[in-house]
């Protein structure tokens, strides 16, 4: 028996260890070896979840670099950020998407939730620091040690894909506006508010933060958004989000363009453009140069 | 509790710890303790159903008391009658209830009588089928006298609900499993080391390979319209090894939990895709259930003696059962008919019992004659399995015309299959091609590798485990 529990406790101790320097040995290895220059005429980085994937298209704003991926909370966002930042000089405009979802309780699920988790961790973790591991394994411990060793394979994939594993603009041709439209009309009830999600706000504050402390401009931006979803959340709520930004990040701008003009053909779904409206919503932002023309808080005000 | 979670890998050496430290030195207490640890294992799931196996266990238990003391042959009948009716009364109204209350809606429908058959709202309780096979057996003995009731509570409760094999099995007999019960239990340092091996390689074919294949075949049966004969074929295939790998993986970790603990359990799965012809293949796959159903009703229904007529009857009525006993749905009764229909021409012609050796037994490579048999086995298994798999019996014929359709022999979709993975099931197939004659894909008991080059294999399949393992799914025995 002393014999068995002493081999079972070598055995997982250097299994353990094997494992733990294998992520670490990859991952070393691919933070080292990952190109993070963007082109040099790229000064605008549009970071963010699917509002942002699907809405701007990088392709007709040139000079803008898109590094949004759906399901992205804030903390990869902030990770993104700061990498592409600190790599990359001539960025001078950071675009941040700030949807009303993006601030609720339910978006704890794209942190510490094990299907996102999975995902998020082994595709960013040459993003990491130890401080940024340390925090996330004290949100989910269970899921981290469970889902960190599938970078050791991953590191490889991301290395190959360069920026492309991390996020880009999604040129949608998804076209389930009717579906959606249906189902939002047989909701009666508003979206409830559950709280909101303090991972969410801290981590979009560390990206003004450190916005403000490299000198970088920051927008937040609020996609379009068809009518029917838009009626979805409360006035409660929207006040919330204005507040949110007009009290903690009184310097960044917000566009507030959940109202804008966009024929039905121009969504992908309720809730994201799909590639004909992000091509209005581009030439729309280009046009305006990011004017704060549209800003619904001041209403609220 | 999931055998692959984080829970059961806590639960695990506690309750190893206190079962070899704490209650060590009384066999009471140390099924006590696996009585209460088995509740908790099945009460993480659910534990307002703990109250079914806590009632299915009494009423056995007396009833094997009862039928001890009585010779009337009526009050015998009786008793064990009223064991099969209440156990099956359980498993009749949480699994097969709807399916009959719709299935007699749908033919009163069909004759054109309007009939609105009234639905219970229920969920199935995990493992129903596995505990309540395991009671049965045990009053089946009893009143065979094929076995002594036990007076020893603790110990029955504690074989109807061990907690490594309650809910997916091996479906365990009482006269193999309850006598482990009653006796002491020695610490075996061999069969414990090669129990962990087992766990391992579970856990390998259900993470690594089952809940990956899993991706691609619920993609694949979903949405079967969109793909090519081709990328079907490739579909039930992936299923193939979703199912053995689940199934098998499941019985592997219990076999080698149950190990940990000084129980043998019996073997389930015996590579049954190196079979070499259907009768093979189901000696070796679901052995449990399979020689549940063999001694309980095939042999009671006079197994392959008599007329061909009732030789294809009996053929029928356990393949059918067996079909059924999976779940309330035709596909299940489908794919149970087609291996009946698989089966009957190699019991006909005699040959069913012709292949009950190992492939190549003693040899690293195979004849051609046998790859052929093989190939031809596993062929029709996987055809069978399209029915296993389906939603219906109508989508299952749709899949498999589009399977045999001009687009079979185009190059089937691989854009979405991960090569990594089908690398992965071909190092399962060659692990157990080589230790087919062993228990288990892992077993190296016996051999002359030294422990360095043993470790790092074990070692290299917890990486494998780590690196590839996919999202964690339930088992799918859960449902049956």
């Amino acid at each position: 028996m002393k014999k068995f529990i002493t081999h079972s406790i070598v055995f997982s101790i250097l299994a353990f260890l094997v494992l733990a320097i294998m992520v670490i040995g990859t991952t070393l290895f691919a933070k080292k070896s990952f190109d993070y220059s963007i082109p040099e005429n790229k000064n605008i980085l549009v970071i963010g979840d699917s509002h942002t994937e699907c809405a701007i298209d990088d392709r007709i704003l040139n000079n803008a670099f898109n590094l949004s991926q759906s399901a992205t909370c804030y903390f990869y966002t902030y990770l993104k950020t700061r990498e592409v930042i600190n790599h990359n000089p001539q960025i001078d405009t950071l675009i941040v998407s700030y949807s009303y979802s993006s601030l609720k309780k339910i978006k704890d699920k794209w942190l510490i939730g094990p299907e996102n988790l999975k995902f998020k961790i082994r595709d960013h973790l040459i993003l990491f620091n130890a401080t940024d591991f340390k925090e996330l394994f004290l949100a989910s411990p269970k899921d981290v040690l469970v889902f960190a060793p599938q970078v050791i394979a991953h590191n490889f994939k991301v290395l190959r894909n360069g920026y492309s594993a991390l996020g880009g603009f999604d040129n949608s041709e998804r076209n389930n506006l009717q579906e959606d439209i249906l189902k939002l009309q047989n909701e009666d009830e508003k979206n409830p508010i559950e709280g909101y999600s303090k991972y969410q706000e801290d981590y979009l504050l560390k990206i003004y933060n450190f916005s403000q402390e490299k000198n970088i401009k920051l927008i937040l931006v609020n996609t379009p958004m068809h009518a029917e979803a838009l009626k979805k959340d409360t006035k409660a709520h929207k006040t919330y989000y204005c507040e949110f930004y007009a009290s903690k990040m009184p310097e960044a701008s917000l566009l507030n363009h959940t109202n804008f003009d966009m024929a039905d053909s121009g969504f992908g779904d309720a809730y994201h453009l799909n590639f004909k409206g992000a091509k209005i919503y581009t030439d729309y932002l280009m046009k305006t140069n990011f004017a704060e023309d549209a800003n619904y808080c001041h209403e609220i005000k | 509790m999931l055998f692959n979670s984080i829970e059961f890998a806590i639960f695990l050496p506690i309750v190893f710890l206190l079962y070899w430290f704490v209650t060590k030195k009384n066999i009471k207490s140390q099924n006590i303790l696996l009585l209460l640890a088995s509740y908790l294992f099945y009460g993480w799931w659910d534990w307002r159903f703990l109250s079914l196996i806590i009632f299915s266990s009494f009423l056995d238990y007396i009833i094997g008391l009862q039928l001890h003391k009585t010779e009337i042959k009526k009050k015998r009948k009786a008793l064990l009658f009223m064991s099969l009716i209440v156990n099956l009364g359980f498993l009749g109204v949480f699994k097969y209830f709807n399916f009959f209350a719709q299935s007699f809606a749908d033919a009163f429908t069909m004759f054109g009588i309007p009939f609105e058959a009234s639905r219970l709202n229920i969920i199935l309780p995990v493992g129903i089928s596995f505990y309540t096979f395991q009671t049965l057996s045990y009053s089946i003995d009893v009143y065979r006298k094929k076995m002594e009731p036990t007076n020893d509570i603790i110990s029955f409760f504690a074989f109807v609900s061990f907690f490594p094999q309650l809910v997916a099995g091996p479906i365990e007999r009482a006269s193999n499993l309850l006598p482990q019960f009653h006796k002491k239990r020695t610490f075996d340092y061999s069969a414990a080391s090669d129990g962990m091996r087992q766990i391992l390689w579970g856990l390998f074919k259900k993470i690594v390979i089952a809940d990956n294949c899993a991706v691609y075949v619920n993609q694949i049966f979903e949405n079967y319209t969109d793909y090519s004969g081709s990328t079907l074929f490739l579909g039930a295939l992936l299923f193939a090894f979703q199912i053995y790998g689940d199934f098998s993986g499941y019985s592997d970790i219990a076999i080698g939990t149950a190990r940990l603990f000084g129980f043998n359990l019996m073997k389930n799965f015996a590579f049954p895709y190196f079979s070499r012809d259907i009768a093979e293949f189901w000696r070796r796959w679901h052995i449990s259930l399979s020689t549940w159903f063999r001694d309980y009703l095939y042999i009671p229904l006079g197994g392959s003696s008599g007329s061909s007529a009732k030789k294809i009857r009996n053929i029928f009525i356990i393949f059918l059962v067996s079909g059924f006993w999976h779940g309330a749905n035709w596909t299940f009764i489908v794919w149970g008919f087609l291996n009946a229909l698989y089966f009957l021409p190699l019991m006909l012609l005699g040959k069913n019992r012709k292949n009950t050796n190992t492939v190549a037994e003693g040899k690293l490579f195979i004849s051609f004659k046998e790859i052929i048999q093989i190939a031809i086995t596993f062929f029709l298994t996987n055809i069978a399995w399209v029915f296993f798999r389906a939603e219906n019996v109508t989508k299952a014929f749709k899949y498999l015309k589009i399977v045999f359709s001009k687009s079979l022999l185009t190059l089937p979709d691989l854009s979405e299959i991960s090569l990594v993975i089908l690398a992965l099931i071909g190092l399962l197939v060659v692990v157990e091609w080589v230790h087919r004659e062993r228990e288990h894909g892992l077993n190296f008991t016996n051999t002359q590798y030294p422990k360095f080059i043993r470790w790092s294999i074990y070692i290299g399949v917890i990486v494998v485990i780590a690196v590839f393992g996919g999202s964690q799914e339930t088992f799918i025995y859960f449902q049956f």
